[in-house]
């Protein structure tokens, strides 16, 4: 009887103490961190030496893309020995989610994080203002790609993060299903010849006729809506105002046009079919950011060097895409984030070592004059594709960010959609749209905001 | 002979008795303390504290308190109004056809069927399958071009667009999302029913053919009244399940994250579900109290609806 009464008591404590355990491991109490700490090795024979060692920082970095952190953190780290860098790489479709819950909770926002453009609307309130002390990021200012610098700058002139690539649109195309259709196949020329979104709609229908309805242009009409709106800046709201009707209006025209000559294949981007179609020649050209090289090169279509090449989209260049580097108001270590932020973003040698790994041109505009961006590319049947890229994104129309960006385009890209289907007109649809985002930027934000109307 | 300092030891021994059963709970609730203490950090509160955001504007750096303004903002909410549709669309057309299915099946399978373990296995397969692996395999099948329409074709009926990629419409996209969905969990709805079936005394059944009822009479008349409090059951998970549907039409038609073509739940947002709205609202739009709102409205919708369905199933039935 009194043994099995202590062994009651006993198990009875033992499963208190594993709740408990259980909840504060849940609730993510932290190990203690250990920066910034003395890191004297301690195999140090004296104190003397322990003292002579600078502490390290411990850094931590989040980010979705593996391959240019751990190019670039190595550079940092042997220029840098104060500060160790803890790269956290995250899936890109959680990361923002983390970010969110980080900040609501106030614990465990990393030091430095990489945000895709997609998300910097979300994220513009999070970010030390870049501008100011200590890290005085105006200095920098002229050798950066103005619109890329410009566009993270908030309504209260408050810089929210560095840029880092600039992710120049581009057209890639084949070559062989041009010349099947008749058209030039040399990029300059091809850059000649479709010189407009008429000319690619033209284009398409040759493609079309001549190949028996078996190739297509583009994947689909929405894919069109999207290079324009992007040429045009690619903005949802600027200065109070959505801007869905001057931004996007005449690319939903062009887009409508399309869809009426039956250029596209049925097949949107990023869905099922679409990356084999691309393999198979099925869709001849995307027009998207340069970053596409290494989707094609790596997923899409690797056995398929000497099968595509690129040139100026249609219509001229705008800028799909790219990374920012945020600095959040909450990080622990500005000092050291801002040497890594500044490291990653402008310094040359880190960023044309990224470059020769991932192939994304950076937006710092010393790093251009390497001879790196004028190899030829194996993949592109050798044509020097970067020069392009780089010259390309100097011709970018400005863009502004805003909170209700993810809002907006999700809201655009129904009314485009039903658009494309016959269901509204080009200007309905986006005046519908920008009417959505206007009241529910209004309900559940409280943000008022203007509707821009047609220029 | 019993001294006053007996009885005031026996006193104070049978406070420690009625303390006895005090003293078990405690230890009880001891024992349950690993699960408890998590439920009521990861369950309760979280609960509770979704009703009191729903009244606020909260974002990660500030909380203002509104009131009901989410509220009267989301009735007015065309997105909502949608989405709402197509939770009770999903639920009316899942419920009817996934427990009429399993209950058939279950009764089927209840008669001496050789090899019915086998059967209910099989039907239970696609319940223990991962919602993502569905999705990404049901993607295929519905694909324009893809095996549902190859066997469509072999038949003579013409393609159909179920996820409305090709036309831009959505018309066929909630019965893909009720396919797939009853298709997964009407394996499960099976088990609930053979189990129910297998609780009613073989008996009753006997004693009914003794007095020469048909199997029709047998079904309506003695199966389906005694299986009422299974069926309560059925109902009311088939109910919440399908209201909160999320991972299906996700998986179906989410696009990819930073794609920028995603429309969110398909063309014309025929396949935007309650639970999607209240997850893009939160975690993609930063509109936390808003989100909140909308899931405190799908508590009440389920709520509402399971009373509705007590109601009605234990109508007649004296407890």
């Amino acid at each position: 009887m009194f043994i099995s009464r202590t062994l009651q008591h006993l198990a009875a404590w033992t499963s208190v103490v594993l709740g408990l355990g259980i909840l504060s491991m849940a609730c993510g109490v932290a190990p203690a961190r250990v920066a910034p700490t003395s890191s004297a090795p301690q195999s140090s024979p004296t104190n003397a030496s322990a003292a002579i060692e600078p502490p390290v920082t411990e850094l931590t970095v989040w980010y979705f893309d593996k391959v240019s952190m751990q190019t670039v953190i190595p550079l940092f780290e042997q220029s840098h020995p104060g500060v160790k860098v803890n790269f956290v790489e995250q899936p890109f479709g959680d990361m923002s989610k983390k970010y969110l819950a980080a900040l609501a909770a106030g614990q465990g926002v990393p030091d430095v994080i990489g945000l895709d453009t997609s998300m910097v609307g979300q994220f513009l309130d999070a970010g030390d203002n870049l501008l100011a002390d200590p890290y005085n990021a105006g200095q920098l200012k002229r050798d950066f790609v103005d619109w890329k610098f410009n566009a993270p700058i908030t309504a209260t002139g408050e810089l929210a993060a560095m840029p880092w690539d600039v992710a120049t649109g581009v057209m890639f195309y084949r070559p062989d299903a041009f010349q099947a259709a008749g058209l030039p196949t040399e990029p300059d020329q091809v850059a000649k010849a479709i010189a407009n979104w008429d000319d690619f709609i033209k284009a398409g229908q040759a493609i079309k006729s001549k190949s028996g309805g078996q190739t297509a242009i583009v994947g689909n009409e929405h894919d069109v809506f999207n290079a324009g709106f992007w040429q045009n800046g690619g903005t949802i709201v600027r200065d109070g105002s959505i801007v869905l009707l001057p931004q996007g209006l005449q690319p939903l025209q062009t887009a409508t046009k399309a869809r009426d000559a039956a250029i596209g294949a049925n097949i949107p981007a990023w869905s099922e079919r679409w990356a084999p179609a691309l393999q198979s020649g099925k869709i001849a050209s995307v027009v998207m950011g340069g970053w596409m090289l290494g989707n094609l090169q790596n997923l899409i279509d690797p056995d398929g060097s000497g099968n595509w090449r690129v040139t100026t989209p249609p219509g001229g260049a705008f800028s799909n895409g790219g990374t920012y580097i945020q600095i959040p108001k909450l990080a622990e270590h500005k000092q050291a984030a801002w040497e890594f932020t500044r490291f990653v973003t402008s310094d040359a040698d880190a960023l044309n070592a990224v470059f020769q790994k991932t192939g994304i041109v950076p937006a710092y505009k010393p790093a251009w004059t390497s001879p790196v961006y004028d190899q030829p590319v194996a993949y592109l049947g050798g044509q020097p594709a970067f020069r392009l890229m780089v010259n390309l994104a100097q011709q970018v129309k400005p863009m502004t960010f805003s909170p209700v960006d993810a809002l907006g385009t999700d809201l655009v890209n129904a009314q485009v959609d039903a658009a494309l289907a016959g269901k509204s007109s080009p200007q309905q649809a986006l005046q519908t749209a920008a009417s959505q985002l206007q009241e529910r930027a209004q309900r559940a934000s409280d943000l008022k905001l203007g509707i821009a109307s047609t220029p | 002979m019993i001294g006053p300092a007996a009885l005031a030891w026996r006193a104070s021994a049978s406070r420690w008795r009625v303390a006895e059963s005090t003293r078990r709970t405690a230890w009880a609730y001891l024992f349950i303390a690993p699960f408890y203490l998590s439920f009521l950090a990861f369950g309760v509160f979280p609960i509770l504290f979704s009703f009191y955001l729903a009244l606020t504007r909260w974002t990660p750096y500030q909380t203002t308190f509104i009131g009901l303004q989410n509220f009267v903002n989301l009735v007015q909410d065309n997105l909502i109004h949608t989405a709402l549709f197509n939770s009770l669309w999903l639920m009316l057309v899942i419920g009817t056809i996934q427990i009429s299915l399993a209950l058939l099946i279950a009764v089927a399978l209840n008669a001496r069927v050789r090899g019915r373990e086998l059967f209910r296995g099989i039907f239970f397969l696609p319940y223990i399958t991962s919602p993502v692996v569905l999705g990404l395999v049901w993607g295929v099948i519905f694909a324009y071009s893809g095996l549902l329409n190859y066997l469509l074709g072999l038949v003579g009926v013409g393609a159909v667009d179920w996820l409305g990629y090709a036309s831009g419409s959505g018309l066929w996209i909630k019965p893909a999302i009720a396919l797939v969905t009853i298709w997964q969990y009407f394996g499960w709805n099976v088990l609930l029913f053979a189990a129910g079936l297998q609780a009613i005394p073989r008996e009753i059944f006997e004693a009914a053919r003794i007095d020469g009822a048909s199997d029709w009479d047998v079904l309506v008349k003695i199966t389906l009244p005694l299986l009422k409090r299974v069926s309560f059951f059925v109902v009311s998970i088939t109910i919440i399940g399908s209201v909160q549907l999320f991972d299906a039409p996700l998986m179906l038609l989410g696009g990819v994250a930073g794609a920028g073509s995603g429309t969110l739940g398909g063309a014309d947002a025929a396949g935007l579900t309650l639970a999607m709205v209240v997850y893009e609202t939160a975690f993609n739009y930063g509109q936390f109290g808003y989100a909140a709102a909308i899931s405190v409205v799908m508590f009440g919708v389920l709520v509402v609806l399971t009373a509705v369905n007590r109601r009605v199933l234990f109508r007649g039935l004296e407890d």
